[in-house]
């Protein structure tokens, strides 16, 4: 009973410190993905093209470098693009006055933050059909 | 040749000097070379402190916010076009947008999902070099192997490649190293240069336009709270840092390694002093007589020892804090002058115990009663003579006699343990020609600094009411201390041995020499102020060998196992590891090299180098920082079984630093192993498994005698009847010579 006891102690040390080890590489990971600035995104390599969300919820299109719209249920609200550092990009509800932030990490792929601080990992959909064809 | 040696004895003179003004002046042409723009930023941190400070000014003036002008706005400072943008953006909005997305990134799958896949990549590669690599060191081992381990017998020689290693560090590696060494030491003396050396590298590294403007926006921020500007501000901090983002890698790592190490260091004694005060307020309710239980290397005396320090530092700041009680009961009293004046007597040895010091101050009344002292200058009629408390009065002499006998403990230049084994303590006085404080920090402390104090001898009649062995009044003088008995069960003896003793012994035994009266009787001559600086620390083997009337005189607290050493630095296990795993690398080279060959080689100059490095560090820390948690369980000396644990901490900088040996009684045993002209080599072994006779006769055991000879003890009796006859017959003869003299 004791050595079972000792054993167990020792398996939820070795456990909690891979969790541990494993939560700081996460975090670090994040971190350096979210605060990396990717010198070569440009807003101009976006406009006209259209991302989708992976559970086809919605779809945003980069109108303009001033305009983004979001479709979704067959309504479609456009946002007026506030900021732009690098690859970040702000963009605000002109009716509700509503943030919201993208970040461009690669050409098809963009992390969203849209209506109800969900997060989307959308993809070009514009690249999809270039492969397809 | 009288020149160049003048010359010579000169540069050797003067070579830090040069060192020092050298590096001065490497540093200021970086800072025209390389830093100037450093400059520049500072003229324009001045002009944005003083906008900052004159807003301050026009801030506090206006009544109404709105009122308030803008604040001024941080000048842009370009960045060197070889320095990537810092990781603050211009915008306030985009930073709090990376802040959200980095929020969403850790709650989302997908980023899981990209993590783990990263991690699996990571590995992959990893794994792909490990097996490369690990063949290749294989090989390179058994080459080594190979190469090395042929044997010889040159002793003491060294080989060709180390003997040109040590001539070329002869001229090159060991009159560096000496040089910069020196150097650092000669910075750390001279003042005026290490200042100049931090001032045009903090005027370098931008701090200097970081800190100026930093100060007069503070107090704006105070009362504004406007976070726009300071979002500004950390954006003017951050592309200040400019300077030290250029620097290389090389440089930046190992500056904020230290700086890491720094805090490490600084943590792990500030964890140390904790434990201590843990320490420190459980002795502090603690009876003032404990008897510690243990088999042998159960830590009985080191625990002994650590709270016997412990007990010194509570008792000495206890005076203090009594005296202060004092002090504020009359707080117009000249009580420096009067410390002073104690401080001369004891130099005079006017004063040399608590008596005298009783024995002064009665004197000083007397005076003062004779109206030929002033008592200090101590404007009597205004401030008076007593002290209401609220329940009782207080006059001055008596509080002054208190104050003298706490004062002459606090000022002693010595120790206040009394022991029967030698322990050293270390504390500094420190004093700018007024008052004394104390420094007795067990843990943050400069080995060179310290003074040492040795524990007093014990004379063990000093502790005895009764019979003693020498009878004489100095052995009276014991009043306060902290009295520490190691192996106290010894020095009374069980039941057994002291059978033929009694209270009636015309010599003293445990029996008649009244040391549990002492004990009694201990508070009466120690106690100030309600407070008893008298402690008697006992350690022993066996409960039951002492009598009941010495046991149950104190709390008895039995030796439990102590915990593994554990250490207060964060992150130890780092140095553990490079240790152990470099250790066994060298360990088996070293073992290996020494068996095959006798002379010396440059590999192992290397390793032997390396490692010593290595193990110094880490052990050096082990020591330092490390401790055990001991557990004592505690009951009362009557054995009533209402039995408490206790836990404390023993760390190793405080009772391993020479404090006390557990060999103390060596010379003893070592005087008569010398005697004895034999040892263990000299002793004869057994011929084979199976003992002969002659052999077993040779372990002169009561066993084999008994089934020999029962009757084996009766020449001895025998010899010892005729000695005594022979005595008695001396004592006749010498008495029948007396008779016929007289």
């Amino acid at each position: 009973m004791h050595d079972f006891k000792s054993l167990a102690k020792k398996g939820a040390i070795i456990l909690f410190y891979a969790l541990l080890i494993f939560a700081t590489a996460f975090v670090v990971y994040t971190s350096v993905n979210a605060f990396k600035i990717n010198k070569n995104a440009t807003l101009d390599k976006y406009v006209g093209k259209q991302f989708i969300s992976r559970n086809l919820e919605s779809v945003l299109t980069f109108e303009t470098d001033k305009k983004i719209s979001i479709s979704k249920d067959k309504q479609t609200v456009t946002y007026t693009i506030k900021a732009t550092e690098k690859d970040i990009v702000i963009f605000v509800n002109e009716t509700d006055k509503k943030e919201y932030a993208i970040k461009l990490v690669d050409n098809n792929k963009i992390y969203c933050e849209v209506g109800m601080h969900y997060m989307y990992n959308m993809e070009n959909t514009n690249e999809k059909t270039d492969k397809t064809t | 040749m009288k020149k160049l040696t003048k010359l010579h004895n000169f540069a050797i003179k003067y070579q830090y000097t040069f060192g020092a003004y050298v590096l001065i002046a490497l540093s200021i042409l970086l800072a025209v070379f390389v830093f100037s723009g450093a400059y520049v930023d500072l003229a324009k941190s001045g002009k944005l402190a003083w906008q900052y400070i004159v807003h301050f000014f026009n801030t506090l003036t206006n009544n109404t916010p709105t009122d308030s002008p803008a604040p001024p706005t941080p000048p842009p400072t370009p960045l060197p076009p070889d320095i990537k943008p810092p990781i603050i953006p211009d915008n306030p909005n985009i930073l709090v947008a990376q802040l959200k997305i980095w929020g969403l990134m850790l709650v989302s799958g997908q980023s899981y999902q990209f993590f783990i896949y990263w991690l699996l990549m990571f590995v992959m590669q990893a794994t792909t070099w490990l097996l490369m690599l690990v063949p290749l060191a294989i090989i390179f081992a058994k080459f080594v192997q190979k190469a090395y381990f042929k044997p010889n017998t040159n002793h003491g020689q060294n080989t060709k490649s180390l003997d040109m290693y040590l001539k070329f560090s002869q001229y090159t590696v060991t009159p560096i190293t000496t040089y910069i060494k020196g150097l650092f030491g000669y910075l750390e003396v001279c003042k005026i240069e290490k200042a100049l050396f931090i001032i045009i590298w903090l005027l370098n590294l931008n701090v200097f336009s970081i800190i100026l403007p930093f100060i007069p926006f503070y107090f704006y921020f105070c009362i504004s709270f406007d976070f726009k500007a300071l979002y500004e501000m950390l954006k003017f901090v951050v592309f200040s840092l400019k300077y030290i983002a250029i620097l290389s890698p090389f440089v930046l790592v190992p500056i904020f390694l230290l700086l890491f190490d720094k805090w490490r260091l600084k943590h792990a004694t500030r964890r140390l002093q904790k434990f201590e005060e843990y320490n420190q307020s459980v002795l502090a309710s603690r009876d003032i007589s404990t008897f510690k239980w243990g088999t042998m290397g159960t830590r009985k005396t080191m625990t002994l020892t650590d709270e016997a320090l412990s007990i010194s530092v509570i008792d000495t700041n206890k005076a203090e804090e009594l005296k202060g009680a004092c002090r504020k009961m009359f707080i117009y009293f000249p009580w420096l002058e009067f410390e002073f004046d104690i401080e001369n007597q004891i130099k005079n040895a006017t004063i040399y115990n608590w008596a005298s010091c009783l024995d002064y101050v009665a004197e000083l009344e007397k005076k003062y009663k004779q109206n030929e002292f002033d008592l200090y200058g101590y404007n009597v009629e205004k401030y008076g003579l007593e002290y209401y408390n609220g329940i009782a009065v207080n006059n001055l002499f008596k509080v002054l006699a208190d104050y003298s006998r706490l004062h002459f403990l606090y000022v002693c230049n010595s120790s206040f343990i009394i022991s029967n084994y030698a322990i050293r303590e270390d504390k500094q006085a420190y004093t700018l020609g007024n008052t004394i404080l104390w420094d007795c920090d067990f843990f943050n402390f400069n080995k060179d600094v310290k003074d040492s104090y040795f524990s007093k001898i014990l004379d063990f009649d000093l502790l005895r009411m009764g019979r003693r062995i020498h009878d004489d009044a100095s052995n009276d003088a014991l009043e306060f201390g902290i009295i520490c008995i190691a192996e106290a069960d010894k020095e009374q003896m069980n039941a057994v041995e002291t059978i033929k003793d009694s209270t009636e012994s015309p010599y003293p035994n445990p029996k008649n020499d009244g040391i549990t009266r002492t004990e009694k009787f201990i508070r009466h001559r120690a106690t100030i102020m309600g407070y008893c600086f008298a402690h008697i620390l006992k350690d022993g083997q066996r409960v039951m060998s002492i009598n009941a009337d010495t046991r149950e005189l104190c709390t008895l607290e039995h030796m439990l196992k102590p915990s593994r050493e554990k250490n207060t630095l964060p992150f130890f296990s780092f140095e553990k590891s490079i240790n152990y795993f470099a250790s066994k690398i060298f360990d088996n080279f070293d073992e290996k090299i020494r068996y095959y060959r006798g002379d010396n080689t440059l590999l192992h100059y290397f390793l032997k180098f390396f490692n010593k490095k290595l193990y110094d560090f880490y052990y050096t820390r082990k020591n330092r920082y490390g401790y055990v948690i001991i557990s004592k369980a505690v009951e009362s000396g009557t054995l009533d079984n209402n039995i408490s644990v206790i836990k404390m901490y023993q760390c190793n900088a405080k009772v391993y630093s020479d404090r006390y040996r557990t060999d103390s009684h060596a010379k003893f045993f070592e005087d008569k192993a010398r005697a004895s002209h034999r040892g263990i080599i000299n002793f004869e072994s057994y011929g084979s498994t199976t003992m002969s006779d002659q052999e077993f006769a040779k372990q002169n055991s009561y066993s084999r005698l008994n089934m020999v000879n029962p009757n084996w003890k009766q020449p001895y009796i025998d010899k010892a009847n005729e000695e005594k006859e022979l005595k008695k017959a001396e004592a006749k003869k010498m008495a029948k010579e007396l008779a016929k003299m007289e």
